[in-house]
């Protein structure tokens, strides 16, 4: 192996719940993202890149798995963006059954994934990586206004798309 | 730890209207762990890579079938024998075309320098008896 098996195997344990996270949520099952997420720790193996500290390797894999996550989306023709625009032109009534006791989070993940893949990513990884927009604009290969921007149109989108199907958890502000 | 205790900037809302909505999100978003054994399934998979990335060398495959030469290098010193025989045999076969050539040559010169002896004394003996017949007392 490139690199040695234990120095891997510590290198997965360390990131694999960020890796995975990210993949999962960008896809939306299971299956795909822990492909997905093997697929970037193998590419990680491959690479031969030299990695100058943690945070070098966690940027790394934070990019990579976004770009191997919208590949894998692509490659299923799954179309999040008209998904989004058809729930914006369309008339809301509640979607949720109260009754189905669904958690709050996995509520959540489900209006998330309506949302465009830019937008989405962007989201993931303020909210889920705690990152700062100029972080995130230096992962994505954006520049942090228009990742500031993003942040704001796909914040307010969610809090909408919250206040109609969890009417029960969020209001839409006044 | 919570990084928004000592990262400021990080705790500063997008909006303060949102404010409260990103707070439920960042609970609702937090890193979930992959399925068990996604470690072990990395590493087998890399394990496998590497095999198929760097097949075992011809020659090891080839020591496992039953070998045709039953003594080991045999074969390439028949080949070297055969291709020393060749140029050997190509060697004496250049050699001899060139001695027939050589003896050709001089069988060629030694006609001509016969012919020339032939027209030289030809020569001789018209101008002997042309001195003859001038009455030119030629010493014997």
């Amino acid at each position: 192996m490139a690199i040695p098996e234990t120095q891997f195997r510590s290198l997965i344990q360390s990131h694999q719940r960020m890796v995975f996270s990210l993949a999962l949520r960008l896809l939306g099952d299971y299956e795909t993202a822990e492909e997905v997420a093997q697929d970037v720790f193998l590419e990680l193996y491959r690479s031969g890149e030299r990695f100058e500290s943690e945070d070098h390797i966690r940027f790394w894999l934070r990019r990579t798995a976004k770009h191997r996550a919208i590949d894998a989306l692509r490659r299923r023709s799954k179309r999040p963006e008209s998904l989004a625009d058809e729930w914006m032109e369309q008339d809301h009534s509640p979607h949720f059954d109260p009754a189905t006791h669904v958690s709050t989070e996995a509520r959540l993940e489900s209006l998330l994934r309506t949302l465009p893949e830019g937008l989405r990513a962007a989201i993931l990884l303020r909210y889920q990586e705690d990152m700062l927009p100029e972080e995130i604009a230096a992962v994505l290969g954006q520049s942090a206004a228009s990742i500031k921007s993003q942040l704001h149109r796909g914040l307010t989108l969610l809090r909408r798309k919250a206040a109609v199907t969890m009417k029960e958890y969020f209001r839409e502000p006044v | 730890m919570n990084p928004y205790d000592t990262n400021p900037k990080l705790a500063e809302p997008l909006s303060p209207e949102l404010s409260e909505f990103e707070h439920q999100l960042r609970n609702g978003l937090r890193p979930v762990d992959p399925p068990a054994g996604f470690a072990d399934r990395v590493l087998a998979r890399a394990r496998q890579s590497e095999v198929l990335d760097n097949p075992p060398k011809q020659g090891a495959a080839e020591s496992s079938r039953p070998r045709r030469f039953a003594f080991p290098g045999l074969r390439s010193r028949l080949w070297a024998g055969s291709a020393i025989a060749a140029m050997l045999l190509a060697g004496i076969v250049t050699e001899e075309n060139h001695r027939i050539e050589q003896r050709h040559k001089a069988e060629e010169a030694q006609r001509q320098f016969e012919t020339a002896l032939q027209v030289t004394d030809r020569t001789l003996e018209h101008v002997r008896e042309q001195l003859y017949r001038a009455g030119v007392p030629l010493e014997q």
